[in-house]
């Protein structure tokens, strides 16, 4: 009577990345759901949400309706959790057909970094980020709340980026008060500001690696900018290889201000092989990849936020760790 | 002749303040027709002796259990203390990690060799010493089968390192609810639910599946009959379809030995659709099964550090626990049920979570006032004076989690709440002093079910190292005893068929090998529970033996 499925049949994929959108009830967390659900652009998301009463599923896109899952057209599905986001979690997986990416979406009251936990443990998932959004509004009246405070702040401080939302209905001038108090909460946190929670879904997901046909000059930090005025994008390329210990080094450093890397690195230990870095808010993967089709060469690309990270210390620390 | 019997006991106690004590009880079909004197009684029906030598109480009401009581059994106990399961079996406590060890060997011998998870319950390392379970003493029971032992807690898991393998737990990533060695190496310990669930789901092992609905209640009512309750509880419960035509089905038997109130889950729903099926399910209630009542989840446990405090929080230090929910959330799932006329069964441990729930609780009274509504906080393992005045004068019942004391007063005093306030967790004298119309009761499976074993704890508040924890809210014997029956039926609000022996009353005994009144009160938990009596049918205990 232990188990539904004998263990020996059970098969697992890949790690899926796993991100975590926590924060106060009315902050704009389904807004922020919705966002991305319509921005997937062919990404197959797999949602956990609070309560899908509340998000604006187009009936047109529902491809089925089950127990507690809705699957979509465009591959996404959600998942309605009420008391039980682990089990419905574990449901979505079983039922809901390959999935590349998992949101999950926390009650108000919960404590995200505990949630957090599933990415953290075992081979299903991978924590990519912790993203909390707050009522630019209101955040400060829950932080004073007699029952709230110390469960807003835990939120607040779990981030690995705050989205202040709502900013639109606030005067301009209180914005930077809002911030000062934030640094002052949430010391050290990436903030962006932001209204009806419009962030560019790839830095809450994933960004493209860079692209392998256009060439770059060797040893040129080169700055494009697809995602406006709150993220900045810097490339690092290099045909000499990294010493695997001092890259890990040089990851450790890189401020929190710098949310994402992505791209190939060619190691000294593994010099002939692809090496995929993965780089999400303090966390990284180094993967073994395919064998080098022409000349190795690293590329990658870091994303932070804009004016937030110096572009020449970031070049002096991975060319320090070059062999 | 007319179909009345006379059972003619030693002494019967029967919670009525007219006539607390008598000799002889009249039942005609299910319920008590004549309590008193034999010799006033006597004419009336045929007399039967089975008692005479036995005590009769009302029988006990556990005002908070859950039906795992009895599916908890499909897996294998492990736990410290002697504990009987529902087939009769003793299953005695394992005071060794080796012993623990022995049994797994023992079952995993008997098992196919079809590589399914092996799954045990209990373990309560706080018993067994500063040492903690590994992993190779797991792997001991098996390198090729999932071994999973949940503890007696609920909020920790041992495994073996099939289970770590599988499941991908290795070295390297620091996260809390994974236990290390001195070496960062998994002891197989996994401490946190987000950890727990990912190892269950990775060797595809449930605790909480319920193989055989039917078979897991009529368990839970074994159970009930083995400790003299009459009355079970089961919060909270989702009640599907399925698992309600379980509750018909075996309640409607004559053959089950108990009544059973189950408490719908209250958070699942929206509250218009908890409304409307909790009308369809109250059509459904019965003499032996009472659906309208409605479970609310304030904070988490103490065991998991769960629980919400006023300040300084946890003794310890550690932060505070978690709120499962939102004020405002927490008002609405309520306010329609209480508007209703349906009943409230709030968990609140910590007692800031207490707070909370008087403050929300007041503001839905206050709009829409109602006399008799009852609604009953659940544990209450910290509510102070202040907080039962206002519990009573917003009609408040309160059920204490009186077991605890024993269990974890330990813990209670050295690490989560200190000697101050340990000393007046589950303050049932308070309670009594102050007037709130309270129970006590055990959260079965989480400890065991017996409310004599209750009853002793709030008498004695002993813990298991020793320590009386907070000699001035012992509670008299007299008052254990009202708690565990007429208090418990009153929060149910079914003391006007239950929890006392009198006439017009269903015929509901806990059967007693001796006297729960005359027995020194410390001894009171070893009194034997020969049976019970539901509804008229004696239902002698299994596994009970002169």
């Amino acid at each position: 009577m232990s188990a539904d499925t004998p263990a020996d049949v059970r098969q697992f994929g890949p790690a899926l990345p796993l991100t975590v959108v926590g924060g106060f009830l009315g902050a704009g967390k389904t807004t922020l759901l919705n966002h991305i659900l319509a921005n997937a652009k062919g990404r197959r998301i797999g949602i956990v949400v609070n309560d899908f009463g509340e998000i604006n599923i187009d009936e047109r896109l529902i491809a089925r309706r089950t127990d507690r899952i809705v699957s979509l057209t465009n591959g996404c599905a959600c998942c309605d959790f009420g008391g039980t986001l682990y089990d419905s979690l574990f449901q979505l997986l079983d039922a809901a057909g390959p999935l590349e990416f998992i949101v999950i979406e926390t009650s108000g009251v919960a404590d995200p970094d505990k949630v957090a936990e599933v990415g953290r443990v075992g081979r299903f998932f991978r924590l990519n980020l912790v993203v909390i959004v707050a009522d630019a509004a209101t955040v400060r009246s829950h932080v004073a709340d007699r029952y709230l405070g110390d469960t807003i702040i835990r939120q607040l401080t779990a981030a690995d980026l705050i989205l202040i939302n709502k900013t639109d209905l606030m005067e301009a001038a209180e914005i930077p008060e809002l911030e000062a108090w934030l640094e002052k909460v949430a010391p050290g946190i990436p903030r962006i500001a932001c209204r009806t929670a419009a962030v560019p879904v790839d830095m809450l997901l994933d960004v493209p690696p860079p692209d392998p046909r256009v060439r770059r000059a060797v040893g040129t930090g080169l700055v494009h900018d697809p995602h406006g005025r709150q993220f900045e994008s810097w490339s690092f390329v290099s045909s000499r290889p990294f010493r695997t210990a001092a890259l890990h080094d040089a990851l450790a450093q890189l401020p929190r201000t710098i949310l994402r890397a992505k791209g190939l690195v060619r190691l000294d230990r593994e010099a002939e092989r692809q090496t995929i870095l993965h780089y999400v808010a303090g966390r990284w993967t180094l993967e073994r990849g395919e064998p080098w089709p022409v000349m190795p060469q690293t590329e990658f690309v870091v994303i932070g936020l804009a004016g937030r990270f110096e572009r020449a210390a970031l070049e002096a620390v991975f060319t320090s760790a070059l062999l | 002749m007319s179909d009345t019997t006379i059972y003619r006991a030693t002494k019967i106690f029967t919670m009525n303040p007219h006539q607390p004590v008598a000799e002889a009880v009249a039942v005609r079909h299910d319920s008590v027709v004549g309590v008193g004197a034999f010799a006033a009684l006597k004419g009336s029906g045929r007399v039967d002796d089975r008692f005479a030598d036995q005590f009769l109480l009302p029988g006990f009401v556990e005002g908070h259990t859950h039906i795992q009581t009895g599916t908890i059994w499909a897996h294998v106990y492990v736990g410290f203390h002697d504990r009987r399961a529902p087939d009769g079996r003793l299953w005695v406590g394992l005071k060794s990690f080796e012993a623990v060890v022995a049994r797994l060997c023992e079952v995993a011998a008997t098992l196919p060799a079809d590589g399914r998870p092996l799954l045990a319950w209990g373990l309560d390392p706080i018993f067994l010493g500063e040492r903690r379970m590994t992993v190779a003493e797991l792997d001991r029971v098996s390198t090729t089968r999932p071994v999973l032992i949940m503890h007696q807690t609920f909020h920790a898991l041992n495994v073996n390192s099939v289970v770590l393998d599988r499941v991908g737990i290795t070295g390297g990533a620091d996260v809390e609810g994974i236990v290390r060695d001195a070496n960062g190496t998994p002891t197989g310990e996994l401490r946190e639910v987000a950890v727990m669930k990912v190892a269950l789901h990775g060797v595809g092992a449930n605790f909480n599946a319920i193989a055989d609905i039917p078979l897991g209640i009529w368990d839970f009512g074994r159970i009930a009959n083995m400790t003299g309750t009459t009355t079970v509880t089961d919060l909270a419960n989702e009640l599907p379809d399925a698992m309600v035509e379980g509750y018909r089905t075996v309640t409607a038997h004559d053959d089950f030995p108990a009544r059973v109130v189950p408490m719908h889950v209250g958070w699942l729903m929206r509250p218009s659709q908890l409304v409307e099926r909790l009308g369809y399910l109250t059509t459904l209630n019965t003499d032996k099964l009472r659906f309208g009542r409605v479970k609310i989840v304030v904070d988490g446990a103490f065991s998991g550090f769960t629980a919400r405090l006023k300040p300084p929080g946890y003794y310890n230090g550690f932060p505070n626990g978690q709120w499962n929910f939102t004020r405002d959330q927490l008002k609405q799932q309520m306010e329609l049920i209480h508007d209703r006329g349906y009943q409230l069964h709030v968990h609140t441990n910590g007692d800031e979570a207490t707070d909370l729930a008087i403050d929300v609780l007041s503001e839905i009274i206050a709009k829409n006032p109602r006399a008799n509504h009852r609604h009953t906080l659940q544990h209450c393992q910290l509510a102070d004076a202040e907080q039962y005045q206002k519990m009573i004068e917003l009609g408040l019942c309160a059920n204490i989690f009186s077991n605890h004391i024993y269990y974890y007063g330990d813990v209670h005093y050295a690490t989560t709440l200190g000697p101050e306030r340990s000393a007046r967790i589950n303050a049932a004298a308070t309670a009594k002093r102050l007037g709130v119309n309270f129970s006590i009761h055990c959260d079965s499976p989480v400890t065991p079910m017996a409310p004599l074993f209750t009853a002793w704890c709030a008498v004695n508040r002993l813990t298991a190292g020793g320590r009386v924890l907070g000699a001035a809210e012992c509670l008299s014997v007299t008052d254990a005893l009202y708690a565990i029956t007429m208090g418990a039926a009153y929060t149910l609000k079914l003391e006007h068929e239950i929890g006392s022996i009198e006439t017009g009353k269903r015929a509901d005994f806990a059967v007693l090998k001796g006297d729960p009144y005359a027995v020194d009160p410390a001894r009171l938990k070893d009194v034997r529970v020969a049976g019970t009596v539901v509804g008229g049918r004696h239902f002698p205990a299994i596994g009970f033996s002169v």
